[in-house]
């Protein structure tokens, strides 16, 4: 029996002694993985600083904070989420018992990212533990030593069996993958997505992809350039552009467009200093390979801000370009990378259709002062999530659900829709054995008149509220009358 | 006539053209839709009964009453629906507006079967029309009658342009399947599913999977069996058997099995008449193929028939059949049966009954007669399936603000009321942010510090609006 093989059935046997049903236990192992999170800050720093040379602050910002939000959050609602939610009833069953149960689906798998490796694991992980399910943990073997840190360390702070740690690459993933699980949870790339979907056709397995996309984003002239520009690229070189919501490219007015290019260039230097390269919180690309990818693509527009690199280090520097079209090479495909492209547009229509001819992206930025136009971008365009005025915030509203819709992606987590996720929402219906006079309508042998009854009282859907409302009305309207006839006579 | 890439190309157009955007159309299609259903319903019967020889009792019932129920439903409704969901802040986007606004997906297959031919067919269009989608519609080819009926009205009613029956059987579907959707919904066998899911990760197509499975119906503690008998053989012989909730197989003590055997028998009399064969009421099998497929079942079980067994082939008759004396091995709990045989598998504890339930795939529904609220709590806590109901059979699925859908191999993704229009709409989330407190802005952007961490610590945790 192969490891992987292993691990999943140990997983699910434990999962089946029912140990994670009780919330008492769910909340045991949130406040585990929150401790780890907590005390494990400096080894999940290093790893990080060793995979992606992030700062420990970076790590922190970008990484930690966000699951300590989530575990936290889980912890304080899970009693809430977790409980029977009561259903709108007809009017036959109005003595019964109707509600939706939340339940456990079983062993989930859930697959990481290299970019974010903590984040993307984690949170998820998040999402199946309030859940009750058990969780095989695969994290992304590029990010070889977070891999190696979650793989020592998380054990010592989780059940062992119900949350295994299996580590390794495209084969040990693939043996993965034939394995039947209830859910997998990927995030990762579109191409890998079809894969995972496809493999869990076998086994009838639902999934979350969240994959990716580029996101566009664009700068009306009527709005605060400068600001704009901050919040852009912010957002664009954080983990130097290795973010699945980074705005990918820029669309502006040509009138716009050296100052865009200026605003930019200052705050690269204001965020990243003169020399990025020897900046503690400026990152570097994963590995050579991407490293390669990114510059490939820099083929065939212009260099206006940064452009240099060096391969030794996966040092890309925070690069603008200009002189981009639809067709270019960096076009072709999601950056992911320190690479910022500016295409002109002449408007928020043409914007609008540049957009519309692409696949919808995980999000979509609009950076304007007029409300309208905002609208109009949001109604006539499709994406994930839509953000005005700033980049990359929305993941941090745990109340927002975080996910794409076609190639980038299927489901969404975060907050209580990472609970509902991987979940199974059970519908209940108790009913008692008596009033089976009632149900006699619904018997064979069948006549017009029963129909007629049952036509009116089995399917017809009662407004509870509307009901007490009316109840309460008439029973005013009782004790009014009463009250005027006996005493204002 | 049209091929099935310009019938999308044309609806694909349509939907870019935005025309299934506004309240109004999708009201006046749901709307034409009633009218389709109101204006046909004894076509709509007669069809359904050469099909599937179907009362027209059952049809009014489950197959227009049902779908008109969930018209009435979501014209209520669907302004409600539409609206964007405000959602809660924390401190750092306080004077964010956030929302969740619900979108149409785009262009999507419904992929309807054989058994309720216009419920399993025009329910899931209502959520898509509601959502604001445009409709491919795939009727089964098996009920070819009502296959026909949906053909012919569905262009009268609704907009040609943004709702599209296409016609065929398994080679059409195919090549169906291999154009790109924004979604998928099937219903029928596990089978089929996973073409259906492989052909949709072609194009990361989402998918909803509304399958079947072995509903176990177990019978344990105190039990007014009379009143159980009625319900179950209500809810096992309805349609013939042929449901994707009916109770497929009873688990119970020997002593429950001995009164509920007459029970059964004298129910199965008061309903049907003592030749049933005869009763309007009782339908047929669908095809020869599905009547040779049960009638092996009935011919290879090691069982005691103590009820029923008769069988006409040229009517594609069986009759409501009961055997006992199963066990777990026999030839009647190898696959759903989707027929009117109903194995009882006699098994004294109620804890050895849930264990043998857990060795199966989790069905689409579960069922439990009992009087003791005890028992019905411990079946309902130890096991998993789409649905659960205790004390009746299929009912719980014809209430709209229950989520109809399965779990594991019964399926994933639901259906019905509200769920129906969701299942069918993107929840895309909204931030609007202003231009003020850029200082704010600045905890977040490099150099990093641990002052700025700690201030960002407080600001984005949840928990600190509370204290507004």
């Amino acid at each position: 029996m192969s490891r992987q093989q292993l691990a999943v059935q140990r997983a699910r046997k434990s999962f089946q002694t029912g140990k994670t049903k009780p919330l008492e236990s769910r909340i045991h192992q949130l406040r585990n993985l929150l401790r780890f999170v907590t005390e494990r800050r400096k080894d999940i720093a290093e790893a990080v600083k060793k995979d992606l040379s992030k700062s420990e602050h970076g790590t922190e910002l970008f990484e930690t904070l966000g699951v300590v939000g989530e575990i936290k959050l889980a912890i304080e609602k899970l009693a809430e989420w977790a409980a029977p939610r009561p259903v709108e009833k007809s009017l036959l069953t109005i003595s019964d018992e109707v509600f939706v149960h939340p339940e456990p689906l079983g062993v989930v798998l859930i697959i990481g990212a290299w970019n974010y490796p903590w984040a993307v694991t984690l949170q998820p992980l998040v999402g199946a533990i309030a859940a009750g399910n058990a969780a095989v943990i695969k994290p992304s073997e590029v990010c070889c030593h977070s891999a190696k840190v979650m793989e020592e360390l998380l054990p010592r702070y989780l059940d062992k069996d119900l949350y295994p740690v299996v580590t390794g690459g495209v084969p040990e993933t693939q043996e993965l993958l034939r394995q039947r699980f209830d859910h997998i949870f990927y995030t990762g790339s579109s191409a890998v997505g079809k894969l995972v979907m496809e493999a869990a056709a076998r086994n009838l397995t639902p999934v979350t992809l969240e994959l990716g996309g580029k996101s566009p984003c664009y700068i009306d002239k009527n709005c605060d350039i400068t600001v704009a520009c901050r919040r852009i690229t912010w957002g664009k070189f954080v983990n130097c552009g290795q973010t699945c919501i980074a705005p990918d490219y820029v669309l502006c007015e040509p009138s716009i467009q050296s100052r865009v290019q200026e605003e930019i260039k200052n705050c690269i230097k204001e965020f990243y200093t003169d020399d990025p390269k020897t900046f503690e919180d400026y990152g570097r690309i994963i590995n050579k390979r991407h490293f390669k990818r990114i510059m490939a693509l820099m083929e065939g527009s212009t260099v206006v801000v940064g452009g240099d690199s060096d391969e030794s280090q996966c040092y890309i520097a925070p690069t603008v370009l200009k002189n981009v079209t639809g067709e270019s090479k960096v076009m072709k495909e999601e950056i992911f990378g320190p690479l910022l492209p500016i295409i002109t547009v002449s408007g928020v229509d043409e914007a609008i259709q540049f957009i519309n001819e692409r696949e919808k992206p995980l999000v979509i930025y609009v950076f304007s002062n007029e409300n309208k136009l905002i609208k109009r971008v949001i109604a006539e365009t499709s994406s994930g999530a839509l953000l005005a005025n700033d980049c990359l915030v929305h993941f941090t509203v745990s109340s927002l659900p975080f996910g794409g819709v076609g190639h980038s992606g299927m489901g969404c987590y975060h907050g209580r829709y990472g609970f509902d996720q991987l979940s199974h929402m059970r519908s209940c219906l108790i009913k008692q054995l008596k009033m089976e006079g009632v149900n006699s309508m619904r018997y064979p042998p069948h006549t017009a008149k029963k129909l007629g009854w049952a036509r009116f009282f089995l399917l017809k859907q009662i407004n509870l509220g509307r009901l007490r409302r009316m109840m309460l009305l008439a029973m005013f309207v009782g004790v009014a009358s009463f009250v005027v006839q006996r005493f204002l006579r | 006539m049209e091929s099935q890439s310009q019938v999308l190309e044309r609806l694909r157009t349509a939907f870019e053209s935005r025309v299934t955007i506004p309240e109004k159309f999708r009201r006046t299609q749901l709307t034409n839709l009633m009218s389709m259903i109101k204006d046909n319903e004894e076509q709509i019967v007669n069809a359904l009964h050469k099909d599937l020889t179907k009362p027209k009792f059952e049809a009014i019932l489950s197959e227009v009453e049902i779908v008109m129920n969930e018209l009435h439903c979501a014209l209520s409704n669907l302004t409600s629906w539409m609206q964007p969901e405000y959602v809660s802040k924390n401190l750092a986007t306080k004077l964010d507006e956030c929302f969740v606004r619900r979108e149409p997906l785009g262009v999507v297959l419904i992929i309807g079967p054989w058994n309720y031919p216009m419920q399993l067919l025009i329910v899931p269009l209502i959520g898509a029309i509601a959502a604001g989608n445009c409709v491919v519609i795939k009727p089964s080819e098996v009920s070819a009658a009502t296959d026909n009926l949906i053909t012919e009205l569905i262009p009268k009613y609704l907009s040609k342009d943004c709702y599209a029956v296409v016609r065929g059987g398994a080679k059409e579907t195919q090549a169906l399947l291999k154009n790109r959707f924004d979604h998928i919904f099937y219903t029928g066998s596990q089978a089929v599913a996973r073409v259906v899911l492989q052909a949709a990760a072609v194009h990361l197509t989402p998918v909803t999977l509304e399958l079947g499975g072995k509903c176990p119906c177990l019978i344990y503690g105190r039990v007014n069996a009379t009143a159980a008998a009625h319900r179950l053989v209500w809810s096992k012989f309805f349609n013939a058997g042929q449901s994707c909730v009916a109770p497929d197989y009873v688990l119970c003590s020997k002593a429950t099995c001995d009164a509920l055997v007459p029970a059964l028998r004298q129910v199965l009399e008061d309903f049907y008449g003592s030749d049933i064969q005869k009763s309007p009421d009782m339908s047929r099998i669908v095809t020869p193929k599905h009547w040779t497929r049960l009638m092996g079942l009935l011919n290879r079980t090691k069982g005691k028939v103590v009820v029923g067994g008769e069988h006409d082939e040229k009517d594609r008759y069986i009759a409501p059949t009961v055997v006992v004396d199963v066990t777990e091995d026999d030839a009647l709990m190898e696959e759903e049966i989707f027929g009117p045989i109903l194995p009882i598998l006699t098994i004294e504890s109620l804890e050895e009954s849930i264990k043998l339930t857990k060795t199966k795939e989790k069905p689409l529904a579960f069922y439990v007669f009992s009087d003791e609220s005890s028992v019905v709590k411990k079946v309902l806590e130890n096991s998993s399936s789409g649905g659960f109901c205790s004390n009746d059979g299929i009912v719980h699925m014809a209430l709209p603000g229950l989520p109809f859908g399965g779990v594991g191999n019964s399926g994933f993704g639901h259906y019905h009321g509200h769920w129906g229009f969701e299942a069918f709409s993107h929840q895309r989330a909204v931030m609007l942010r202003g231009w003020a407190l850029e200082k704010l802005n600045a905890l977040r952007y490099p150099p990093y510090s641990d002052e700025k961490l700690s201030w960002l610590r407080w600001t984005t945790s949840p928990k600190s609006c509370s204290i507004m």
